[in-house]
């Protein structure tokens, strides 16, 4: 097989890159954090953010260059209520869904064997699709509790 | 002593013997030589035990000095009946087809001589008892047309082992279906039948209504057989756990450029990922050990973490072999293999990626592998050969034991085996037969007596190569960039890439409960409506084209619960409802029966002049 090239010039890079995940770590969270997470995403996914404002939420949009895009929903209290994700990776979820991760790890580590479809999580604490094929994945989770009154899930897109 | 046959029996042996001069003889020694003897019938044998709706032939002597004819009966009713079993004019006593109450019955043979003279015998009737048991090798096999494939057949529990061989149902088969000698040499006829697929039957000559049967399916250069059923996990009997619609083939490993090969069936046939990726622990005779290795500049040896959309995952290193399905051989191409431990698994990125379990042993895949022929020719592409990395990578260096996401250039990614055959490298075609409503235990399917057959499908290589990949009349969808239908519309509501087919996903998952309202199962994550649903969905492909799909969705706990065995459903629909807006129709397996489905490889001329860079559906 071919040989990859230049990697020794690639090494400071991911050596780089990994000091920043490390760094990070602490402020993983989103699902369920301060808004001002977002921002550690957006460090994390090294993507462009945009903002928008919607009637009973902000939404921050995080592109990053591999065309993925992760839309975290924040609710008038200043929290992320939702986030979701579309592209050609299934982003890291443990990053995205912070201290929500164990209902995820609890309930995808239960199955047993390859069943062949998505996985969907409904329960009062947390709700959770993952779907898609490779290089075009999708999902979404939010936190019933922590969803805007005058909102419902279908916001979260 | 002189012997007259007086019966017309076919199968022999009623006698009558008459009573000639020997008797006479005796008699006129005795001095009473004017009387006539009185005619005696005994009957033989005297009593006997026989199966259930087995034969037993009686003999009756009649010894007379007339000519008489005998009656036979059966406790007393003439000719018997069916509850106590019939014997015939000839004394040939069939047993009922099951035990009577009581299970002890007379036969009587009556002369019609003066004062009726009769002898009976006493019959106990017993439950029939089957020894011979028959198997057959190999079982659901495939071969190429015009080859040949010597079957074997074990009989045990009678001395008669000898069997008699058909082919779908044919003894001793035909020209279409292929021909089978008296020693179970198979002799495929040189063009494949449709369906392909044919039942082979070994027959206990000892015991007639024994006999074992299999399928095997004759391919030609460019098609391999498909196999729908639960996969290495079999039918755990949960429809949480059981893989219903599973979709199989049959790959050979190679080392590169070796004819060190190894057979590997049972790997999952997925039009949803890209490349070959096997188990570790099943390649023995091509050993990860001995494949080529994959290594960056500095020796390094590539690692990948494959994400899967259940959030499952698969580690193992990229490795090189030669990939051969039917007539077509892939050299040297990366496919991952999966298990192999010599670097763990870096937990704070590949285990958090996948957070659901390692696909990494046979019970946690439910396969020896998957074979990934989607649109792509790298199952990550420019992505992962720059020099940015994204959340959730998957490719791997570990130098000093340590695990770091790495460029890989394109030629050293896991590809898609088919784009690297000499020829019919650009794409594949999905057939399947139709299946009933209610589903099918698997394909090929056949009974022990080779009947009600459901033939194998075909995974044919090539789009418009050959004579039987022709594209015909087929709508060919353009896959936008995100490899889905730039647009599904159901009910005007506008999905846009809300959709794709893939024969990795196990039933139809239209994931939009609030714009359906179609109800959920109560036990588990399938749709259960209340009365079958057919969904009229509009398709579009980023060509333009369009097309209407019609998805049947049945209730999947009464599919379950009236055949409980069955693996292959048309009419499996999905998922459970969360709440969110989930705007997706995700074709799966149930889709595919019936069809035959094109899926084209991006980078290659697509056909009827469509633009179609990022690969195509076609059906």
């Amino acid at each position: 097989m071919e040989e990859s090239h230049g990697w020794k010039s690639m090494r400071t890079f991911w050596g780089v890159l990994l000091i920043l995940v490390l760094g990070a770590a602490p402020g993983w969270a989103a699902l369920g954090e301060p808004e001002s997470s977002v921002s550690a995403d957006r460090q994390f996914l090294r993507g462009q953010i945009r903002e928008e404002v919607h009637p009973g939420y902000r939404l921050h949009q995080i592109t990053d260059a591999s065309g993925g895009v992760v839309r975290e929903y924040v609710s008038p209290a200043g929290k992320v209520f939702a986030v979701s994700w579309q592209g050609p990776f299934v982003p890291n979820l443990q990053q995205l869904l912070g201290s929500y991760f164990p209902y995820l790890q609890q309930y995808a580590q239960a199955q047993t064997g390859r069943r062949g479809g998505p996985l969907l999580i409904q329960n009062e604490n947390f709700v959770f699709t993952s779907g898609g094929h490779m290089r075009g994945y999708h999902g979404r989770a939010y936190v019933p509790s922590l969803l805007p009154t005058n909102l419902t899930p279908e916001v979260v897109q | 002593m002189r012997r007259k046959n007086v019966s017309a029996a076919t199968r022999a042996s009623l006698l009558v013997v008459m009573a000639g001069g020997m008797f006479l003889a005796s008699c006129g020694s005795g001095g009473t030589g004017n009387n006539i003897p009185l005619p005696v019938i005994t009957l033989s044998p005297a009593s006997a035990s026989v199966a259930a709706g087995a034969p037993l032939q009686f003999t009756a002597t009649v010894v007379s000095s007339y000519s008489t004819t005998i009656t036979w009966s059966v406790n007393n009713i003439l000719g018997g009946n069916s509850t106590l079993g019939t014997v015939s004019s000839s004394g040939l006593y069939t047993a009922p087809a099951s035990v009577p109450n009581p299970a002890t019955v007379t036969v009587k043979a009556v002369s019609s001589a003066e004062t009726n003279p009769s002898g009976s015998a006493i019959v106990t009737i017993t439950a029939p008892v089957v020894n011979a048991v028959v198997a057959v090798a190999p079982t659901d096999s495939s071969t190429p047309a015009g080859t040949t494939v010597q079957f074997a057949a074990t009989v045990t529990g009678t001395a008669n082992t000898a069997v008699t061989w058909s082919v779908n149902g044919v003894a001793g088969g035909n020209s279409t279906v292929g021909t089978i000698s008296a020693k179970g040499l198979y002799t495929a006829p040189t063009t494949a039948p449709s369906p392909p697929t044919v039942a082979v039957t070994a027959t206990s000559q000892a015991e007639t209504s024994q006999s074992a049967s299999t399928t095997l399916t004759l391919t030609t250069s460019n098609t391999a057989p498909l196999y729908v059923n639960f996969g290495l996990n079999g039918n755990t009997g949960n429809p949480n756990t059981a893989s219903y619609n599973g979709l199989f083939t049959t790959v050979t490993v190679c080392l590169p450029g070796t004819a060190d090969c190894q057979i590997i069936p049972d790997i999952l046939v997925d039009t949803g990922t890209v490349g070959l990726r096997v188990l570790n622990s099943v390649l023995t005779t091509a050993p990860a050990t001995e494949l080529g290795t994959v290594r960056d500049s500095a020796g390094n040896q590539v690692q990948e973490c494959t994400q899967f959309r259940d959030t499952s995952y698969a580690w193992g290193p990229v490795l090189v072999a030669d990939v051969v399905i039917a007539g077509e051989k892939a050299p040297s191409v990366p496919i991952q293999v999966i298990g192999d431990t010599t670097f763990t698994v870096p937990i704070t990125s590949c285990l958090s990626l996948g957070s659901g379990p390692s696909l990494d042993t046979v019970a946690a895949l439910g396969a020896n592998g998957i074979l990934g022929i989607g649109t792509s020719i790298q199952d990550c592409g420019l992505n992962c050969a720059g020099g940015q990395t994204f959340s959730g990578y998957p490719y791997y260096i570990c130098p000093n034991d340590v695990c770091q996401v790495a460029p890989v250039p394109l030629v050293q990614q896991v590809a898609n085996p088919v784009a690297f055959f000499a020829t019919d490298n650009n794409g594949v075609e999905i057939i399947l037969p139709s299946i009933s409503s209610a589903g099918a235990p698997s394909l090929p399917y056949t009974n022990a007596a080779g009947t009600s057959l459901v033939p194998a499908g075909l995974l044919v290589f090539g789009i418009g190569t050959q004579s039987n990949n022709a594209l015909g009349s087929a709508t060919v969808y353009a896959t936008d960039s995100n490899g889905n239908f730039s647009n599904v519309v159901y009910d005007e509501f506008s999905f846009p890439s809300g959709g794709f087919v893939d024969t990795g996903l196990n039933a139809l998952y239209v994931l939009d409960p609030h714009t359906l309202g179609i109800l959920d199962c109560a036990d588990n994550p399938y749709y259960c409506p209340e009365t079958p649903l057919s969904l009229s969905l509009t398709t579009y492909g980023a060509n333009g084209a369009s097309g209407t799909v019609t998805l049947n969705i049945a209730n999947a706990d009464t599919l379950f619960g009236t055949n409980p065995g069955f693996a292959a459903f048309n009419n499996l629909g999905g998922a459970r409802g969360t709440g969110l807006s989930t705007d997706y129709f995700d074709l799966g397996l149930p889709f595919f029966f019936g069809r035959s489905v094109f899926v084209g490889i991006a980078g290659t001329t697509a056909p009827k002049n469509v633009s179609a860079p990022n690969g195509y559906f076609a059906f």
